[in-house]
């Protein structure tokens, strides 16, 4: 099977994912009056029809376009650490940016959103939101900006990853001290919060996330050459004439920030940043970048969006934790590279 | 297990011996305790989940300490269950208290038993002024809850009781106060999916500090206007569709149609958009599952700490489409909260559903009584 | 310096001192040396272990900075380059297998078209017959279109030489570039890289222990001393050999030379 038609088939399927994200949920709706309603400009009024038309508008369609971008943003990431790093379990967490967000966001929920049993949040609640959002967005940004700053003067990648992981480990002891003096009602908001969710974003969050996604896009594709660089190390990479130290910090900035913001509109998603890739180089045969990037972009945004319809079985009233599903698609991916051996696994 | 049928056959054999007294304490609705009387004593069971659940069931003889025969009482007890060292003895009325939650202290308010309580587990999960400030002059000593629980000052404070909630797992102070050498009883009251069981455990409050028959008299009349304002909510027509609570993180959680809460919309004539979901555990639902339903509702309660619309609609912006946001038909039940987030509907609600349910009957059916003002809800405006 | 095309001298170093900075402190490998490498020269860069030869091979590299002195490409001082102009100049091999994932010997070539192509890593016409060129040179034509994880240790190493050809330097440097081949690879690449620099015209230094093989095709050997001089020489100098004997502590009874 040649490449592109490899790429059509992957095209092919983010597309049809994304229409059965659209279709599919837990309120029935016609196949044909989801259809009407995306496609055209008749007005409705009234019953079923309004409530069909603010379903698919508000709830679907935000929730599909957000799993599709969150799905690119995080596979990217992933791709762009493997590949740094030449460590085939990195993934936009691995330096401990998205510790850094929970962390950020344990403070806001368990401290500052106080209650007794049965309240979950309190005074600040109604803007509980933008308070998440901007806890994450700037505890993601502070762990970036030391990364970044002990970048400038470490030369070895190793030493960076170790410092990326005790990052990691900091915050999430952070958060158990917090868990442990926080109330019931304070741990649920909280707990509800890790299982993750594309489900919380409005129209205007959809917007912003789309052209961030977009805009990500255009470096990406010029990494597809110095990331091919780094295939074969940094010392070679230099040599051919890389600036590596600059490529370094945009590979690093591209991922976290991103991964910060993602975090912040769905929560912590894991998994898809470190299985994906792999996915990608397995379906593409190789490991050369021209390939396996739009490749992993396309692989990210479906699993991402799978991940989405599953936890939203048709049918079923409630929601399955995002992460929870995303972790069982991911784990036996993971496990599939490491049981195929480092050499076919197409990564150091 | 064993204990249980012991203790019928004494039961027994006191009645067919001695002349029973009677017992104030009859409790009709509550399912989570009852107490059986005896000649001298009473026993106390605490079955949350109800009586017929014996997993969690602990029996506690209560002994009137103020009787001169209580020695005598308990050592005869004690004869009885040779081999048994778990045998739990309260010695009523109580008159030093540890609570391990807030929701204890109305009902030392209603007993005017206040400086019966020594320690309380947080303060900043308190509502009643009155405690605050005995707390803040120290009079009244803070020990923490679950993990966080400082042992030591509770010790050092000599409860002569620690009351705990029930709950499983790590945050079941049962087993660490007990090998701990303090006396514990359990309350199982948040359990009660009817708010009159759950306001019948005032009673087990009068009979811990004493107070048995102000606590049933007490109970009869919240009982009567309870049940009045329930009947002439039921001869109206209006049947206004109601929804509850907001969602998080995409997730909307309400109350099942066996619940407390909904037991109160039920009460006052109000139809519960998921009164049909059969069970009393919260229903978790998926945002758009509980927003289509929810967009037609005539009245939504319940919205946390939101304190106006303008902060609900920056929420999540698809509120503004419920029928209920655009009627002005949103009203959160934190009238009365304090500066540290603290709800007094969680707190004294529980022991006066009479005044929540006046409150939500001038909601739903604002003609029956219009010169209520509201007491625990507040219209956002 | 000679200004035609055959034989000028590439590169110079004046008052170079290699070293690192080792817990803040500075340590010095080499002592001030002054060096100069030839187009269509090999000059084998010897001596015992810790030495200094992977430090002095890398300074010149450009992949660590000196201590001290000046270096010229061409005349230019090496700030004076950006890392893509440099990359055009010179190109090198390192030493141990590196595993760069699964993509084909052919692939990997292209890569040393880097310093040449656009930011999309177009391949022109050019760069195609550049990269055929360099599998020939190489001796690796038949493996262009093999995995790279699928060669042997002496077939990776001749595609990584072909990649470094494919780069067009006029300098190539290479760190123990035999280390783990058996003794025919080993002659192969030597002779390999002496066709090269002699028909590229361009300059190659090699470091290696195989004392044999290197001093065979080299023009020019410098000897690294074990307190981090450098000693230049060729292999005809019989004062040279004496020295060599010396460096390396062997007993006259082996003889070095021819």
């Amino acid at each position: 099977m040649s490449k592109q038609y490899r790429f059509l088939l992957l095209s092919l399927l983010v597309f049809a994912l994304f229409l059965l994200d659209i279709f599919i949920g837990s309120v029935r709706i016609p196949f044909d009056e989801t259809l009407r309603i995306l496609f055209s400009r008749q007005k409705f009024s009234g019953g079923d029809y309004e409530i069909w038309n603010n379903v698919v508008l508000l709830f679907r369609l935000p929730r599909a376009v957000t799993a599709l971008t969150a799905g690119v943003g995080l596979s990217l990431g992933g791709l762009c650490m493997q590949t740094l790093f030449r460590n085939p379990l990195a993934g936009p967490s691995v330096l401990g940016i998205t510790a850094g967000a929970n962390f950020a966001v344990a403070l806001v929920v368990l401290v500052l959103g106080a209650g007794a049993a049965g309240q979950h949040v309190s005074a600040l609640s109604g803007h509980y939101r933008l308070f998440v959002v901007g806890a994450a967005v700037a505890g993601a940004g502070g762990v970036l900006m030391i990364v970044l700053l002990i970048s400038r003067f470490v030369g070895s990648v190793t030493i960076l990853l170790l410092f990326g992981l005790m990052c990691g480990y900091l915050a999430n002891s952070l958060v158990t001290l917090l868990i442990h003096f926080a109330s019931a009602g304070q741990l649920q908001a909280y707990i509800q919060w890790t299982f993750g969710s594309f489900g919380s974003t409005s129209q205007s969050d959809m917007i912003f996330l789309t052209v961030l996604a977009a805009v990500l896009l255009v470096p990406a594709v010029l990494l597809i050459k110095p990331m091919n660089a780094f295939l074969l190390g940094q010392e070679y990479a230099a040599s051919m004439g890389v600036h590596v130290k600059r490529i370094r910090i945009i590979l690093i900035s591209l991922t976290s920030v991103f991964a910060g913001i993602i975090t912040a509109y769905c929560g912590p998603v894991t998994f898809i940043g470190v299985a994906v890739p792999h996915i990608a180089r397995g379906v593409m045969g190789t490991s050369d970048h021209r390939m396996v990037l739009p490749a992993t972009l396309l692989l990210g945004a479906s699993t991402a969006l799978f991940a989405d319809l599953i936890s939203h079985t048709p049918g079923f009233p409630g929601v399955l934790p995002l992460n929870a599903i995303t972790a069982l698609i991911g784990v036996p991916v993971v496990i599939w590279v490491l049981a195929r051996g480092s050499r076919r696994a197409g990564i150091v | 297990m064993r204990i249980q049928y012991l203790l019928s056959a004494v039961l027994i054999l006191f009645c067919c011996t001695m002349v029973p007294a009677v017992s104030a304490l009859d409790v009709e609705y509550a399912g989570g305790f009852s107490v059986i009387p005896g000649e001298g004593f009473s026993i106390l069971k605490v079955h949350p989940g109800g009586e017929k659940n014996h997993r969690n069931e602990i029996t506690y003889f209560i002994i009137d300490r103020r009787r001169k025969d209580s020695t005598r009482i308990r050592q005869n007890l004690r004869n009885s269950y040779p081999g048994y060292s778990d045998l739990h003895f309260i010695e009523v009325p109580v008159d030093r208290f540890i609570l391990l939650s807030s929701t204890f202290v109305p009902p030392f308010h209603y007993f005017q038993c206040e400086e019966s309580i020594a320690g309380i587990d947080s303060i900043d999960n308190l509502y009643d002024t009155q405690l605050k400030s005995r707390l803040k002059r120290k009079e009244v000593l803070e020990v923490g809850n679950g993990p966080a629980l400082n042992l030591e000052l509770v010790l050092a404070a000599r409860p002569k009781l620690v009351m705990v909630n029930l709950i499983e797992g790590e945050w079941n102070m049962v087993p660490r106060l007990e090998a701990a050498g303090v006396p514990v009883v359990v309350n199982g009251d948040y359990l009660e999916s009817s708010p009159l069981g759950r306001a019948e455990w005032m009673k087990f409050f009068g009979l811990l500090l004493g107070r048995e028959d102000e606590a049933q008299r007490r109970f009869d009349l919240l009982k009567e206007r309870y049940q009045s304002l329930s009947a002439a909510a039921g001869r109206t027509d209006n049947r206004p569709s109601v929804t509850l609570n907001i969602p998080l993180t995409g997730s909307w959680v309400v109350p099942g149609g066996e619940s407390y809460m909904a037991a109160f919309l039920k009460a006052a004539g109000a139809d519960y958009l998921w009164k049909d979901s059969g069970s009393s555990s919260s229903l978790i639902l998926d945002g758009e599952t509980a927003f289509s339903r929810s967009v037609a509702a005539d009245i939504w309660l319940h919205q946390y700490g939101i304190r106006s619309l303008a902060e609900l609609a920056a929420v999540d912006g698809r509120f503004t489409r419920i029928k209920a946001f655009r009627n002005g038909q949103v009203i959160n039940n934190d009238a009365r909260t304090s500066s540290s987030g603290s709800n007094d509907f969680y707190e004294s609600g529980p022991y006066q559903p009479d005044l929540i349910l006046a409150d939500l009957i001038s909601i739903f059916q604002p003609e029956l009584f219009p010169e209520h003002t509201l007491y625990y809800y507040r219209y956002l405006e | 310096m000679k200004r035609d095309g055959r034989n000028r001298e590439i590169f110079i170093a004046s008052d170079l001192t290699t070293g690192y900075h080792h817990r803040g402190q500075r340590r010095i490998v080499s002592v001030p040396l002054h060096l100069s490498l030839r187009c269509g020269g090999v000059t084998a860069l010897i001596g015992p272990n810790g030495s200094g030869k992977s430090t002095l091979l890398r300074t010149i590299a450009g992949m660590q900075p000196a201590l001290s002195g000046e270096m010229f490409l061409q005349s230019r001082e090496y700030e004076t380059y950006s890392v893509r102009e440099r990359a055009r100049l010179i190109s090198v091999v390192l030493t141990g297998r590196s595993t760069p994932g699964h993509i084909p010997a052919g692939r990997l070539v292209e890569l040393g078209r880097y310093p040449h192509t656009n930011v999309l890593d177009r391949l022109t016409e050019r760069d195609h017959r550049v990269v055929a060129w360099a599998l020939k040179a190489a001796g690796a034509e038949e493996l262009g279109s093999r995995p790279v994880d699928e060669l042997s240790d002496g077939e990776l190493q001749k595609v990584m030489i072909a990649r470094a050809l494919a780069q067009e330097p006029k300098m190539i440097l290479l760190d123990e570039p035999t280390a783990f081949l058996d003794i025919t690879r080993k002659i192969e690449l030597m002779h390999l890289l002496k066709t090269i620099s002699a028909e590229q015209n361009t300059a190659v230094l090699i470091s290696s222990h195989d004392l044999e093989l290197v001093l065979r095709i080299a023009d020019t050997v410098w000897l690294l001393d074990e307190e981090g001089g450098l000693h230049e020489g060729t292999t005809e100098d019989k004062e040279f050999s004496g020295r060599m004997h010396e460096v390396f502590r062997i007993p006259s009874a082996f003889s070095l030379d021819d």
